[in-house]
C-alpha cells in the first residue's frame, strides 16, 4: 500500500468518523422530545394506602418519610392473601446488577418463578455498564416486557424513549385505580413523585428508598469517649474532629468521588436548589455552601482528613472506618445496617451523626433507587405484568417478602429463636437476591430492621424523628430540564472538580467563585429556567 | 575491557553487575509485589484483610474459604470454561481466517487484493460503534449465541498486517519451487508457508488467545448473564463494592476483599499457565514488524 493511498484512506476515515456519531446519535429511538408537564393535564398521584400487616415497634409516617421501625421480627408472618399473579408465560425483564450472575438450577430463581406463576427472564446489566447497555437496547425494538432505569445513572434520552417505547400506566397507577394493586399502593407518594411524570403521564414504579440522604458515618464509642454530645454544634464538631486525630488514627475520611452535602445540609444551604417566587437559584451561590468548602478545607489542611483521600474511592473509607483508622466519614443511608456493625473491629458502635448547627437543613435524597416501565403492549398483559410487580412487592411481614428477601425457609434461612430470619451459607455465597435482583423489577418499601440490633434500630429511628422534622427537599427532583438532562452531568463534575481542587490542592475559594459562574453561563442559568417552567407547571 | 571489542561489549565490572543485579531485582519485585498481594490477599482471613485496610502482604493465618466459597457456588467454575471454550474455538477460528487471508493478500498476483486490503484497513481506522454493531449482531440473530462474540472479531486488522508481512518475506523461490512440484495454493500454505512461519502464528495466537480471554463487554451486551465468561463476572466481583459507594443502596450482599482476590487469581492463572509455551516465539515474532527482510535473511 502506497502512502498516498493511506493518506486518502485516512482522510475517508476522518470524514466518517465525523459524520457517525451525528448518525448514531439520530438513531435513538423515540421522537417525542416533548416530556415535559407544560400545557400538560397532570395523572394524579397514586393513592398511599399503607397495608395492614404486621405493626411496627415504632411508628412510622410515609408522609414525612420516617420509616417504621421493627425491633424484633413479627411474630407472626402470614401471606399477603393475593391469587398467584402469573399465567405461565415468559416475562422479560432488564434490570442492573451488583452480583455476580445465578447458576442454572438456582433453587432462588425457581422459587420465586414458582410464587410469581411466570417464568421470568432477568437481563442483568452491571452497574458499571448499565448505562451503555442501556443506550445500545433502547435503539433495538427488541425490548423485554419490563425495564428498570435509574440506580443513579442517567440514559440518554431516557424520557423519550420512554415516551415513544413504553405504556401510559397513569389508568392503571393513578388515583385511586392503584388499589386494585395493594403492594404498590403502599409505596409512599414521595418515591412517585421522585420518579416524577413524563408528558403529564405516569410511566414507571419506583423501587422506594428513604428520604434520607448522605449523612456521617460515625464511631459512636470513640465519639463517646471524646465526650462529643450526640446533638452537638458547630464548636463541638470542631473540637472533636481535632480530639479524634491522633497519630494514625483520623477523625475524618474525604474521597475522589465524596460528596459534600452532610456539611452543606449542617450548615444551612438548600438542597441543590430553592425556590422563591417561582425563582430557581443555586445553592452554590450560597454562604453556607462556600461555609462548607472552608470547613473542609481547613480540615484537611490541619491533617484532621485521611491524608491519601484524594486518591481513594468511598469504598476504601468503609474498610477503614471498620478497622478504627477513621473516627468518621460520609455515606449513604444504605452503609448503616448489620454487615457494618459485624465488620467494627472491636463491636465499636456505628451511628449516624446529627447534622451539627441549629439552622441545618438536612439534605433528602430522591426517595427511590430505580423504577420500572413497561413495554407497549395489550391491557390485559399489561394487567398481568402490574399483577407481577404488586406480587413482587409484598411488604415486610408476609410470607412473600420473607420469599423475595430472605429465600426459602431451611433452604436460604433458617430462624433464631425469636423467628428473625437467619441466612444460611447458600444464601451469603450463591443463591441470594444480590445475584439474583428480583427485587429491583418491584418490591416493597424499606422498613427500618436491623436483625439482632435492636439498640441500633432504635438509635436510628430517632436520627430520624430528628431529621424529618428539618430536612429540606431538592425541589428539582421529579421534574425535568433539557439542559440538565443534557449538561447536568458535566456542569455538576466541574463544581465538584473546583471544590476538590480547595479542599484537597490548597486553591483558594475564588477559584470556586469561577467555577460557579462558569457554571451558570454554561447551562445553570438556563436549568434555573426550566426547571422552574417546570416546577409550576408540575404543581398539583 | 578488551581493546578489540565495542565499549558496550566489554566484560562489566564486579560494580557494574551488582547494580545491575539490583535494578534487575527492584524491577521484579516491582512487577511481581502486587501479584504476591493478591495471593496473600485471597488466603487471608476476611477480619484480618478489613484490620490491614483492604491489602495483606504477609497474611498472619492461612485461609482458603475464600476459595472454598467460590467454587462451592460453581458460577466461577461455569464461567471458566465458558472463556476457555470461548478463548480455545475463537483462537482457533481466527488464527485459520486470519492466515488464510494473509496468505491471499501477501500474494502479488492476487486479482482484486488491493481493494479488499483498503477495505480492512479502513476498519482498523474507522472502527464500528457500539450500537451499529448491536443492531448487526441482532439482525444476524446472533444475541445470545456465542458466535456473537466470535465474529464480530474473527480478524483483527493489526495481526492480519503483522502476518501478511511475514508472508511476504518468505522466499519467494521455495514457493515457486513450490508450484514447479505441483503444489497448489492450499499446499504451498499449509506445506511450505505456515511451517516457516510458526513463530508468527504462535504470537498472534497468544495475541488472540489474551484478546478472547480477557473481553467482557461484548458478553454482556449480547448473551444472557449464565451465558458470561469468567472476565464478566470477576469485574462484578470486584467493583460492587465500589459501585455501591455512596448510594443509599440496601438490597446487597457484598463479598469480602479476599474471595474477590480469589476470584482475580483464578481468572488470571489460565493465562499465566499459557504464556511459558509461547515465550520462545516471542523474540522473532515481536522482531517481524521491526526488520521487513528477516524472513528472507534468516532463510538458507
Amino acid at each position: 500500500m502506497k502512502r498516498r493511498d493511506a493518506l486518502r484512506l485516512g482522510g475517508v476515515a476522518a470524514l466518517a468518523g465525523t459524520a457517525g456519531p451525528a448518525l448514531v446519535s439520530c438513531s435513538g429511538s423515540g421522537g417525542d422530545s416533548d416530556v415535559g408537564n407544560k400545557g400538560k393535564k397532570l395523572a394524579p398521584w397514586p393513592t398511599y394506602v399503607e397495608f395492614d400487616g404486621p405493626k411496627p415497634d415504632l411508628p412510622g409516617d410515609g408522609k414525612t418519610g420516617l420509616q417504621g421501625a421493627y425491633t424484633k421480627y413479627p411474630k407472626k408472618v402470614e401471606s399477603a392473601g393475593w391469587d398467584t399473579p402469573g399465567d405461565g408465560t415468559e416475562v422479560t425483564c432488564s434490570v442492573v446488577t451488583y452480583g455476580v450472575p445465578p447458576k442454572g438450577g438456582d433453587s432462588f430463581v425457581k422459587a420465586v418463578n414458582k410464587a410469581l406463576g411466570i417464568n421470568l427472564k432477568l437481563k442483568l446489566i452491571p452497574s458499571g455498564e448499565f448505562q451503555e447497555t442501556m443506550s445500545t437496547m433502547t435503539t433495538s425494538d427488541d425490548l423485554p416486557d419490563l425495564m428498570m432505569f435509574g440506580s443513579g445513572v442517567t440514559v440518554p434520552r431516557e424520557q423519550e424513549f420512554i415516551k415513544a417505547k413504553c405504556a401510559d400506566m397513569s389508568e392503571y397507577l393513578s388515583g385511586d385505580n392503584i388499589k386494585d394493586y395493594p403492594g404498590l399502593a403502599n409505596i409512599p407518594t414521595y418515591a412517585w413523585k421522585g420518579v416524577g411524570r413524563i408528558g403529564g403521564k405516569i410511566y414507571g414504579i419506583p423501587s422506594e428508598r428513604p428520604i434520607f440522604g448522605g449523612s456521617l458515618m460515625v464511631n459512636r464509642t470513640e465519639f463517646d469517649k471524646a465526650n462529643v454530645p450526640l446533638k452537638w454544634n458547630k464548636d463541638d464538631y470542631v473540637a472533636a474532629m481535632k480530639h479524634l486525630t491522633k497519630g494514625k488514627k483520623y477523625a475524618l475520611g474525604l474521597a475522589k468521588d465524596a460528596q459534600i452535602d452532610y456539611w452543606t445540609g449542617s450548615l444551612g444551604a438548600p438542597n441543590v436548589w430553592s425556590v422563591d417566587g417561582g425563582k430557581f437559584t443555586t445553592t452554590f451561590d450560597t454562604d453556607q455552601y462556600a461555609d462548607a468548602i472552608k470547613l473542609l478545607a481547613k480540615q484537611f489542611a490541619d491533617k484532621q482528613v485521611y491524608p491519601d483521600s484524594p486518591n481513594i474511592s468511598n469504598v476504601d473509607n468503609k474498610t477503614y472506618f471498620s478497622n478504627t483508622t477513621l473516627a468518621s466519614y460520609r455515606d449513604g443511608w444504605g452503609a448503616m445496617g448489620p454487615w457494618a456493625f459485624d465488620q467494627a473491629k472491636g463491636d465499636f458502635t456505628v451511628d449516624f451523626a446529627y447534622p451539627f448547627s441549629a439552622d441545618a437543613t438536612p439534605w433528602t435524597g430522591t426517595g427511590y433507587f430505580g423504577y420500572t416501565v413497561f413495554k407497549k403492549a395489550k391491557a390485559k398483559r399489561l394487567k398481568l405484568l402490574l399483577a407481577v410487580c404488586n406480587f413482587l412487592a409484598a411488604p415486610f411481614g408476609t410470607k412473600e417478602y420473607e420469599l423475595f428477601n430472605f429465600g426459602v425457609e431451611g433452604k436460604h434461612f433458617t430462624r433464631e429463636d425469636d423467628g428473625t430470619p437467619k441466612p444460611t451459607k447458600l444464601w451469603n455465597t450463591s443463591e441470594n437476591k444480590t445475584n439474583y435482583p428480583v427485587p429491583y423489577v418491584a418490591s416493597a418499601p424499606t422498613v427500618l430492621f436491623y436483625p439482632g440490633y435492636a439498640d441500633r434500630t432504635e438509635a436510628v429511628y430517632e436520627w430520624e424523628k430528628e431529621l424529618v422534622k428539618s430536612v429540606v427537599h431538592d425541589p428539582s427532583v421529579g421534574i425535568r430540564s433539557k439542559t440538565q438532562t443534557e449538561k447536568g452531568a458535566d456542569l455538576s463534575k466541574s463544581i465538584q472538580d473546583a471544590y476538590f481542587g480547595v479542599i484537597f490542592h490548597g486553591k483558594s475559594m475564588s477559584t470556586f467563585s469561577d467555577a460557579v459562574k462558569e457554571w451558570h453561563s454554561k447551562g445553570g442559568d438556563d436549568m434555573a429556567k426550566e426547571l422552574a417552567e417546570e416546577y409550576s407547571a408540575s404543581k398539583d | 575491557m578488551s581493546a578489540n571489542r565495542p565499549a558496550w561489549m566489554g566484560k562489566p565490572s564486579p560494580l557494574v553487575k551488582a547494580v545491575k543485579a539490583v535494578a534487575l531485582v527492584v524491577v521484579v519485585a516491582v512487577v511481581l509485589f502486587p501479584f504476591w498481594t493478591i495471593v496473600a490477599t485471597s488466603i487471608a482471613s476476611p477480619q484480618e484483610v478489613v484490620d490491614n485496610g483492604g491489602w495483606v502482604v504477609i497474611p498472619t493465618s492461612l485461609s482458603f474459604h475464600a476459595y472454598t466459597d467460590v467454587f462451592e457456588g460453581g458460577v466461577i467454575t461455569h464461567a471458566l470454561l465458558i472463556s476457555g471454550g470461548i478463548t480455545a474455538v475463537g483462537t482457533l477460528l481466527s488464527l485459520v481466517a486470519t492466515v488464510f487471508l494473509a496468505y491471499a493478500l501477501s500474494r502479488p498476483s492476487i486479482v482484486g487484493g488491493k481493494p479488499v486490503l483498503l477495505a480492512i484497513l479502513f476498519t482498523f481506522l474507522f472502527p464500528p460503534a457500539m450500537i451499529p454493531a448491536f443492531l448487526v449482531v441482532q439482525e444476524l440473530g446472533l444475541k445470545e449465541d456465542y458466535l456473537s462474540l466470535i465474529l464480530p472479531v474473527l480478524v483483527n486488522t493489526f495481526n492480519l498486517v503483522v502476518m501478511r508481512g511475514f508472508f511476504q518475506n518468505v522466499p519467494s523461490e521455495l514457493i515457486e519451487a513450490a508450484r514447479l512440484d505441483g503444489a497448489g495454493d492450499f499446499r504451498i500454505l499449509t506445506r511450505v508457508v505456515m511451517p516457516l512461519s510458526k513463530a508468527v502464528i504462535a504470537v498472534i495466537g497468544l495475541f488472540y488467545a489474551v484478546s478472547y480471554w480477557n473481553s467482557f463487554f461484548t458478553a454482556i451486551l449480547y448473551m444472557r448473564s449464565d451465558q458470561w465468561p469468567v472476565q464478566a463476572v470477576l469485574r462484578q466481583y470486584v467493583t460492587q463494592g465500589a459501585a455501591l459507594s455512596n448510594t443509599s443502596e440496601v438490597t446487597v450482599v457484598n463479598s469480602p476483599q479476599s474471595t474477590k482476590m480469589a476470584v482475580v487469581v483464578m481468572a488470571t492463572i489460565p493465562i499465566i499457565v499459557l504464556y511459558p509455551f509461547v515465550q520462545r516465539f516471542f523474540a522473532k515474532g515481536v522482531l517481524t514488524g521491526a526488520i521487513k527482510s528477516l524472513g528472507k535473511r534468516s532463510q538458507p
